[in-house]
């Protein structure tokens, strides 16, 4: 039995174990609508750095400060830049994504999760100055005026875990709406879709899911939906007249897993028609050595980490390359073999020109060509 | 001998100086030096070793030392039923003895239970030097078997070895408390760090016994590379290393009488290694089968990238003359014009229908 309580995709979304507020957000408006949200979840203050590094420390001494920190949700101020060009990997090729960070960790539990090793606050972070957001858009993409763009949330946190407490998936769609050259993305692994039922959907939306064979979901992906109910969620978005993504990423080699990922993508097909899918990626479990330690730890049973890896220009821990094209390969075949399916923009997400030659049959000249070939279909 | 002259007597302490640990004060403020006395070694049971944390290693200048100006800090002893049990100073105590000595000044303890005594005593270690990570292991191990709760360890205990106060550190401690005395000495002996002997520590202690042997000869590294090698393929066959360990090319490699340990070793993690990664080494193997084909001359060399991650190559030759220089570059232009070269992109090739 599966332990959903509180989690997104279960019957109650997330719901934190505490809530701890910082001084300096006190005011934001976001925080007061988060606040009545959550009702009588207990809350705190933090006035200082003291306060704050002290209600770190007890989570960290924790027996699995990860897993304690997903129970507290921390309100607090993004003082740094809100928006940043993807950096892609070295050594591979990017598609000039630009992402959007406004909350930090995910309170789903995937084993192969490369936060787990990448972000210093194991707590659930939302940033609650949205008008500094707001403003910081407007600058990024006035600089950047007339060009096609791929925008999204979720590089560092899932787009909808928060939704129901934020809504602020409606919000962005009221910003992306006065900017029709770019496409926003929201990328989620959860069911949590209400506020977007409810929204007229921007043409330049698009709302995404990750997605596994559902042999892996079960197993790897700790508090997540089903993929059965992904997809049921992905139909009732694309009812509605959203466009939609799907991520295949990671991509896992396990006993099965051709099977397991033609049964995924029929599925898929099934569910959403082609025409309303923007794009599909395809990515290779990676992960840096460090990232490794963690999840033996962690989830000690384990068999992602049983694959052939080798250590790629990146320094991250990779199938070795036969392997990895033929993940690809096959995943891609899959999905091109279904009528519509050969029409859906493709792409590798961080992967190297040579895979893409043998994969797809074509080397993009740099990541803008990548991005290119995804807004044909606009 | 003494310098006084008088076998059997150690010269006057300089100074006797209680130990002060204000941590420990605050966890058992009862502890303390209710007296200091001389004693006679022989009331002292050294085979009661319950508080002892480490096993020392008496060099000639420490019995130099103890020789020629005494005990600077007394040996801290408590008292059990009728008997005298050390707490701190077994070094001290084993250099008297082999000096003869038979009577010691001691601090007395009021310590009634052992848990108290035993923390004075790493109080006292801690105090004039960091312990190893056996001793560190056997301190928490200690505790735990002392009755300290385990959330009194992670606060307090383990921050003040340096050790990060969380479970998962514990638990690897604790487990290497348990490791064979072997192991234990090859941990000394290899001063191996925490990153090896955390890998050491999840083998069992049969597995422990066939891969000893094997990991003596080498380095560091090369035993960290040789563990993560045997863990991933016990993974992914689930079976245990010594099975790995008992498959019939090792096992054939191990009977073999006229290697020695090195080579062996050797052997064995080449076998280990072609197993974790299969495919590389076919792909390797037949990187160097196309070399042969091609007739590529031994001395100019020719490296593909690492782990084929890309179709790059790199081709290195020296020279010290310009007509070494032109040979070589002739012997390649003629490689380059020969239309077999492309085997050695053994990777480049036609689309295929994947079968699901």
């Amino acid at each position: 039995m599966r332990k959903n309580r509180g989690r997104p995709g279960s019957r109650n979304p997330y719901r934190p174990e505490r809530v701890l507020i910082d001084v300096r957000s006190l005011d934001d408006s976001l925080t007061r609508k988060v606040l009545a949200k959550l009702g009588d979840v207990p809350r705190d203050i933090i006035r200082n750095p003291g306060e704050k590094k002290a209600a770190l420390a007890e989570i960290k001494n924790a027996p699995d400060p990860l897993s304690a920190g997903k129970k507290i949700l921390w309100l607090t101020v993004q003082r740094g830049k809100f928006v940043k060009a993807c950096p892609c990997t070295p050594g591979y090729v990017g598609c000039n994504y630009v992402t959007i960070n406004l909350n930090l960790q995910c309170p789903l539990d995937c084993s192969y999760c490369i936060l787990q090793g990448y972000l210093s606050e194991p707590w659930v972070t939302l940033y609650t100055n949205i008008k500094d957001l707001w403003s910081e858009l407007d600058e990024f993409l006035d600089r950047r005026k007339g060009r096609y763009l791929r925008v999204g949330t979720g590089e560092l946190g899932d787009s909808l875990a928060l939704d129901h407490l934020t809504g602020l998936s409606a919000e962005f769609f009221s910003y992306f709406r006065r900017r029709p050259e770019v496409d926003f993305e929201l990328k989620t692994k959860t069911v949590n879709i209400d506020c977007l039922l409810e929204i007229e959907p921007p043409k330049n939306a698009v709302v995404s899911w990750s997605l596994n064979t559902e042999a892996m979901a079960q197993a790897e992906e700790s508090g997540a939906p089903s993929v059965a109910r992904r997809l049921k969620a992905a139909r009732a978005l694309a009812a509605r007249g959203y466009r939609l993504g799907f991520h295949f990423d990671p991509l896992i080699r396990h006993y099965g897993w051709k099977r397991g990922y033609a049964a995924v993508i029929s599925a898929l097909f099934k569910n959403v028609p082609a025409s309303r899918i923007a794009w599909i990626s395809l990515g290779a479990l990676r992960f840096p050595h460090s990232l490794k330690k963690v999840i033996e730890e962690r989830f000690p049973k384990t068999h992602i980490l049983s694959g052939e890896f080798v250590l790629g220009k990146d320094r991250k821990l990779r199938y070795f390359r036969p392997e990895r094209n033929d993940l690809f390969e096959t995943v891609a075949w899959l999905i091109k073999r279904t009528g519509e399916g050969a029409n859906v923009p493709l792409y590798l997400c961080m992967e190297s020109p040579e895979l893409w030659r043998d994969v797809m049959g074509w080397t993009p000249k740099g990541k803008r060509s990548v991005q290119e070939s995804l807004s044909l279909r606009r | 001998m003494s310098p006084a002259g008088e076998p059997g007597v150690i010269p006057a302490p300089l100074i006797i100086a209680a130990p002060e640990f204000p941590f420990f004060v605050r966890i058992y403020p009862m502890t303390k030096i209710v007296e200091r006395k001389i004693l006679s070694l022989s009331e002292i049971d050294l085979a009661d070793d319950r508080l002892k944390i480490t096993d020392p290693v008496l060099t000639d200048s420490f019995k130099a030392s103890v020789r020629d100006v005494g005990i600077l800090q007394p040996p801290a002893v408590v008292r059990r039923g009728k008997r005298w049990i050390l707490v701190s100073g077994w070094k001290r105590i084993s250099a008297c003895r082999e000096l003869g000595v038979t009577s010691v000044p001691v601090c007395v303890l009021d310590a009634p239970r052992d848990i108290q005594a035993f923390l004075w005593a790493v109080g006292e270690n801690l105090a004039v030097r960091e312990l190893s990570i056996l001793e560190k292991a056997k301190v928490l191990a200690r505790l735990r078997k002392f009755g300290l709760p385990a959330s009194e360890i992670l606060e307090k205990i383990m921050p003040m070895l340096g050790i990060p106060g969380r479970k998962t550190y514990l638990d690897l401690h604790l487990a290497i408390d348990r490791l064979s005395p072997e192991a234990k000495h090859m941990i000394i002996a290899k001063n191996l760090p925490i990153a090896v002997v955390q890998m050491l520590s999840v083998f069992s202690r049969r597995d422990l016994e066939a891969l000893l042997p094997l990991l003596r000869p080498f380095g560091q590294n090369k035993q960290r590379e040789f563990l993560e090698d045997l863990s991933e393929i016990a993974r992914r066959r689930r079976v245990t290393p010594r099975q790995i360990l008992g498959n019939p090319e090792i096992a054939a490699i191990l009977s073999n009488d006229r290697w020695p340990a090195v080579q062996k070793s050797e052997r064995v993690r080449a076998s280990v290694k072609r197993m974790r990664h299969p495919r590389l080494t076919a792909w390797e193997t037949e990187f160097g089968t196309a070399l042969k084909k091609l007739g590529w001359p031994e001395d100019i060399g020719l490296e593909p990238s690492p782990f084929f991650e890309d179709d790059r190559m790199t081709v290195t030759f020296s020279f010290k003359t310009a007509d070494e220089f032109r040979r070589r570059v002739d012997r390649l232009h003629n490689l380059a014009a020969d239309e077999r070269i492309r085997i050695l992109w053994r990777h480049e090739k036609k689309p295929r229908t994947p079968r699901v």
